[in-house]
């Protein structure tokens, strides 16, 4: 008897395993919801009703995972990345963020959403973003994992992958695609010369450097999990712009080896507060194998940026960028 | 035609060798007994006999085909095996344990049930286990263990049954008792072989003897021809005498 | 089937064993499709279900909860089901196969062989094989690793305690090893990430990768009853076994080999969860009794709650974050497999 339960059990498994549902929701609107359910659970707090649907005939939008997807309305909307984060707020449809993840830390408006999404690169989970019910999406390249995504679309909320940029130059399209999805294609073309502009007078500022020092990015989350940025990666493209060496010889992103260190003997090590608070403090940074046999480690040059500001390669990249430049370059201090 | 039948045995584990030339043929209806001193060889013959371990050079036949001719199923329903090492660290009952030995027989279908049922009753009464059926077979003692092993391996109801040293862990009692239980088995057409440790049983029991001594074959015939005093002495360098036993119709063995 | 009536399993203090796991079951089932990141309340979970089904009762409820309770929870929920009880079957049967109580596809390293296995798979792109790809995968990985513990881990017919976890821990070492290399080499996208291998997740169910794990573990599970009164004669002792007529050799490889399809599928759907395979058999021993035909469909069952009530807590102690379900499997799982290391010098050897 007992035999028979589990026979059928197994091959009632396999026959649906054969068999099985597809009903995946293709809906690809969705018109503004309602509250979102209210309980001791939710992450955020309800989404607000608005009658205003921002683009009635919708744009198609093929993200830069290549998946095509109608978006016909982003008045509430999630963001995934940082940089994503502050190109919304500063194109001014912040109040239309209804929810964020971990990595989106300015401006300071943003701690009012909430508790934060589960890391979104890599680590998303689907349930809680149906539960907000927002009308739209945005998230980079990174975030995932990839069935999360599929899953989130199936519930009918459109979810738009941005380009990944690595050049100082994409930064306007980030800003541009970003700007469309929203509908303020307006907004987003002067937020982008604007950025521009930023950059450019840091560019010019850095072409004024008596000399071109070496500099190696490091990033670390705690001890175990060490960095080296190289060519390709964002803070390269910094670097480079700044009118410095990045001295790395490795991939984008890359261990971070004694060997690697000595190979680039940067004169100046560049790091993030977040990455060097969780090896401890300046100290614990300076005793890290190889550190102390580079330029940099003996002369002590230890650069330290905000995460969001220097990592983010969004609106405030000028900023950074001229930072950067001052502290490479102190002679130019006068004439910034 | 012999119940089972060994021709120029021999084995050899590594180098060492356990048996050489090793001639026997146990008859249905008999009990032979397997006697000798430690390391002689008895299991050895024994594992041979079962098909356990493979016979090189030499051949063992059961009734008549070569014994490695028959597949696992087929064997199991001629011959059965009571190992030495009863132990079984897993909470079966004892009922349990003996049911297993329906087994070669449970693909038979609806008509075996009830004979399946009868014959697990039986087995058990037989070797007194009855009242042990719902025991937890690891919490009974070494003695009521191997009673319970043997009620299995009655229940397998074979042609030939191969014991290895069944009354190692029993009281004089269910010595005795088990030791009639095989005569009257064999009476009944089965037959028995066993390793004996203790003489005075082969010799009281055993209608044919086989005296091993370091792997080869010392004396083999009736208890009488074997138990012979010499031999005996030689063989587990001790002195022993042998006499008429007082009560019984067989010898009886004493040392010195 | 005929003949098992008659030597049916002596009845032990198993009288509320299959009440209590129903009850439970489906305690769980409703649990399952009601809380998360946000609830649902079980008279709207009913209707969604019957909705699908085709029947409209009235309760009202929307798109995002219908879209939450039928395409994210009721995959998840079966997965995990299938994968808790495919876990405890083929534990169960280890531990009868390998005469050692402490036998479970993660500690004698099945789990992570199968884990490399679907990684590397994974790792090539599974091409024409498309979400089979993983499971056989899976399956190839864990056959291989349990026919090299199987030859190690042996010596004069036993599998002692400790050749057994030893080889299974050396095992998995390097299988960890080669996953852990794999998802840093190969692009998280294809690969999923390390954390996902070794500590498990259902994050990932959706019908479409639930399904192909459905079909392994499926066969697992309706093959391995067949073998249960043999298991019985193998745990009386190998030669014992062979003298009842059991080809001994045969049956071990086709456990095996039935061990690593379920083992496979398991682990290709959800990364590695460990000790599920030794807590559901051994909780439901204690109820069954040493009888396989008992105990593995009891098992599964058992499996299949156990790791219900994991991913619900997965998902809902820390929400919206997700625990990993084999951190709370090892928290439950790990001091039990200690006190059952203690209780391996008992007489009955951790069985009772």
């Amino acid at each position: 008897m007992r035999r028979a339960i589990i026979l059928t059990l197994g091959l009632a498994l396999t026959a649906a395993a054969c068999g099985g549902d597809d009903s995946a929701d293709t809906v690809a609107t969705t018109t503004s919801t309602t509250a979102a359910p209210a309980t001791t659970t939710t992450t955020t707090p309800p989404a607000t009703t608005t009658t205003a649907v921002t683009m009635p005939e919708g744009i198609t939008f093929t993200g830069a995972d290549g998946v095509e997807q109608t978006i016909t309305d982003s008045s509430t909307i999630i963001s995934l990345n940082g940089d994503i984060t502050e190109i919304l707020f500063e194109l001014g449809v912040g109040d239309r963020i209804v929810a964020v993840d971990v990595t989106s830390t300015y401006p300071p408006e943003v701690q009012q959403l909430g508790r934060p999404l589960p890391p979104a690169r890599g680590f998303l989970v689907a349930e809680p973003v149906i539960g907000i019910g927002p009308a739209l999406v945005i998230g980079d390249q990174q975030v995932g994992p990839p069935e999360v995504i599929q899953q989130i679309r199936a519930a009918g909320i459109p979810v738009a992958i941005i380009e990944l940029q690595s050049e100082l130059s994409g930064i306007r399209t980030k800003i541009e695609t970003v700007a469309m999805l929203v509908g303020e294609e307006e907004a987003g073309a002067s937020l982008a010369d604007r950025v521009d502009a930023e950059i450019e007078e840091a560019l010019q500022l850095a072409a004024q450097a008596a000399e071109t020092p070496g500099a190696a990015f490091v990033y670390a989350r705690g001890p175990e999990a060490l960095l080296l940025f190289g060519p390709g990666s964002v803070t390269s493209a910094l670097i480079t712009g700044a009118n410095a060496i990045d001295t790395v010889l490795g991939p984008p992103v890359g261990p971070l080896t004694p060997e690697a260190l000595a190979a680039a003997n940067p004169d100046v090590l560049i790091t993030t507060s977040d990455a060097l608070g969780s090896l401890g403090g300046p100290a614990a940074f300076a005793a890290l194998p190889g550190v102390a046999q580079t330029t940099a480690g003996q002369e002590q040059s230890l650069l330290v940026y905000d995460d969001a500001l220097f990592l983010g390669f969004g609106p405030r990249t000028g900023e950074a960028l001229k930072a950067l430049v001052l502290d490479l370059h102190p002679e130019l201090a006068d004439n910034s | 035609m012999a119940a089972v039948e060994v021709s120029g045995v021999g084995y050899s584990a590594g180098t060492a060798t356990l048996l050489a030339d090793v001639s026997i043929a146990v008859e249905p209806g008999r009990v032979l007994g397997i006697i000798g001193p430690n390391g002689a060889g008895k299991s050895t013959l024994l594992g041979l006999m079962a098909g356990d371990l493979t016979a090189s050079p030499g051949t063992v036949s059961l009734g008549g085909r070569p014994i490695n001719s028959y597949r696992p199923p087929e064997l199991a329903r001629l011959r059965a095996v009571l190992p030495q090492q009863t132990l079984v660290p897993f909470p079966f009952t004892a009922r349990e344990v003996v049911a297993m030995g329906r087994h070669p027989y449970h693909a038979d279908g609806e008509n075996s049930r009830q004979i399946d049922e009868a014959t697990v009753a039986e087995a058990m009464e037989v070797t007194d286990t009855t009242d042990l059926g719902h025991r937890i077979y690891p919490s009974l003692s070494a003695g009521e263990q191997t009673r319970v092993a043997l009620a299995r391996v009655f229940a397998q109801q074979t042609g030939l049954i191969l014991l290895d040293e069944p009354t190692a862990t029993l009281d004089i009692h269910h010595q005795e008792r088990t030791m009639g239980m095989l005569r009257e088995r064999a009476l009944g057409g089965t037959a028995i072989v066993a390793v004996l440790h203790d003489l005075n049983l082969a010799a009281a029991y055993a209608d044919w003897l086989v005296l091993l001594a370091d792997g080869s074959v010392a004396a083999t015939g009736t208890p009488t021809e074997v138990l012979n005093e010499s031999l005996l002495s030689a063989t587990y360098r001790q002195k022993m005498r042998v006499m008429d036993h007082p009560h019984r119709d067989c010898p009886l063995v004493v040392v010195e | 089937m005929t003949g098992d009536r008659l030597l049916t399993p002596v009845a032990r203090r198993g009288k509320w064993l299959w009440p209590a796991l129903v009850a439970i079951g489906v305690a769980a089932l409703i649990a399952n499709l009601s809380m998360g990141a946000f609830d649902v309340g079980p008279g709207k979970v009913v209707a969604i279900l019957l909705d699908h089904a085709g029947i409209d009762i009235g309760t009202e409820f929307t798109s995002q909860e219908d879209s939450v309770v039928w395409s994210l929870r009721l995959p998840r929920l079966i997965l995990a089901f299938t994968v808790g009880a495919g876990l405890a079957a083929t534990g169960a049967t280890l531990q009868g196969l390998f005469r050692n109580p402490l036998a479970d596809p993660q500690i004698i390293g099945i789990s992570s062989g199968a884990a490399l296995g679907a990684g590397v798979v994974l790792a090539i792109g599974p091409g024409a094989l498309g979400s089979l790809g993983g499971p056989l995968g899976g399956f190839v990985g864990a056959f291989t690793v349990a026919v090299v513990v199987y030859s190690l881990a042996r010596y004069e017919g036993r599998t002692e305690v400790v050749n057994l976890v030893l080889t299974g821990v050396a095992v998995s070492a390097v299988a960890s090893a080669a996953i852990g290399y794999l998802s840093v080499a190969v692009d998280t996208a294809r690969l999923q990430t390390a954390l996902f291998w070794f500590l498990g997740s259902f994050t990932l169910a959706t019908w479409d990768t639930a399904r192909p794990t459905l079909l392994f573990v499926g066969l697992s599970l309706a093959w391995l009853p067949l073998y249960a009164r043999r298991l019985n004669l193998l745990l009386l002792g190998e030669a014992e076994a062979r003298h009842l007529g059991v080809d001994v050799e045969r049956v071990r490889i086709t456990l095996l080999v039935v061990v690593a399809l379920g083992v496979g599928g398991a682990v290709a759907a959800a990364g590695i969860i460990g000790f599920v395979g030794l807590l559901a058999p051994h909780a439901v021993r204690l109820l069954t009794g040493p009888d396989h035909r008992r105990l593995l469909p009891a098992s599964a069952v058992a499996g299949g709650v156990l790791v219900l009530v994991a991913d619900l807590a997965a998902r809902t102690l820390a929400s919206p974050v997700e625990i990993p379900v084999g951190l709370l499997t090892a928290l439950v799982g790990g001091p039990f497999f200690l006190w059952l290391l203690h209780r391996t010098r008992s007489e009955y050897g951790a069985w009772g």
